[in-house]
């Protein structure tokens, strides 16, 4: 999955509103403060913290 | 209203919504849409975008992200993006009182039809008011309580029967906008009946600081 640089620019944690990053398999956005991952659902990011996963 | 039944009622709602609203909220979206003012290059986001009804009306020179905390709605909005070729549209699932953004990206933020549906109307404002940039403009398109006493309590009747179909009938606009640092511009009543109000304002937050 590819996801658009500007998208990922500003795309936070709505945790603590820090930097993300796309993981390896690219079918998630991790949050390393938090060390949450946020996942990649039919291309659309679930950025809901009841939804993240512990890493 | 609290935020599982908000995603209960509205992905019930998510199979049939475009046909039951959307030709008679159409005209309000379009007035909506112009009241942001947008330019070429403008970032705007719209909060609760649903199954992305309004997506068609943005300019095609802009960036468009759109958010809203059911997915089946978005589900629906990201097909009509790609039958519709609308590239410069991005979808995210959040919860707008806890928005995935830093702050002041904005040029342009609206919420159409949907502070009378969220638990906490006040921070999804908030929340708004802190993604977008100073000077830049937010437009609610929503039903405010009418100042008629009479009417007030019709509304404050009915408010149990709106909450169970996953609406609100009874917010002021007054009391939402208290201690924000938005100033409206326009507030213009629009169809259908003149029950939805376009309130268009305008981020007056400090330029460095805080969110509001």
């Amino acid at each position: 999955m590819t996801i658009d640089k500007e998208l990922l620019d500003i795309l936070a944690c709505p945790k603590c509103k820090g930097d993300i990053r796309l993981n390896d398999q690219g079918d998630g956005l991790i949050c390393d403060a938090c060390r949450l991952l946020y996942p990649i659902k039919d291309e659309i990011p679930v950025m809901l913290i009841d939804e993240a996963v512990k890493i | 209203m609290d935020t599982e039944k908000v995603t209960k009622v509205y992905s019930v709602y998510s199979g049939f919504y475009d046909l039951l609203f959307g030709k008679i909220f159409h005209d309000s979206r379009v007035a909506a849409i112009n009241l942001l003012g947008l330019r070429s290059g403008d970032r705007v986001l719209e909060v609760g975008v649903g199954t992305g009804l309004s997506l068609p009306l943005y300019p095609r020179n802009c960036t468009v992200i759109g958010i809203d905390l059911t997915g089946p709605m978005l589900v629906k909005g990201a097909k009509k993006i790609q039958r519709l070729g609308l590239g410069h549209i991005h979808l995210q699932q959040m919860d707008a009182t806890h928005m995935a953004f830093g702050d002041s990206l904005f040029d342009a933020v609206l919420a159409a039809y949907v502070m009378s549906t969220v638990p906490d109307p006040r921070q999804v404002l908030a929340e708004m008011s802190r993604v977008c940039r100073p000077g830049g403009r937010i437009v609610l398109l929503n039903h405010f309580s009418n100042g008629n006493r009479l009417i007030s309590r019709v509304e404050k009747t009915i408010s149990p029967l709106c909450t169970w179909i996953g609406f609100r009938s009874d917010l002021c606009l007054k009391s939402l906008l208290d201690e924000t640092c938005l100033d409206v511009e326009q507030n213009l009543k629009v169809n259908p009946f003149n029950y939805w109000h376009i309130v268009q304002c305008v981020n007056r937050k400090p330029a460095h600081g805080a969110a509001h």
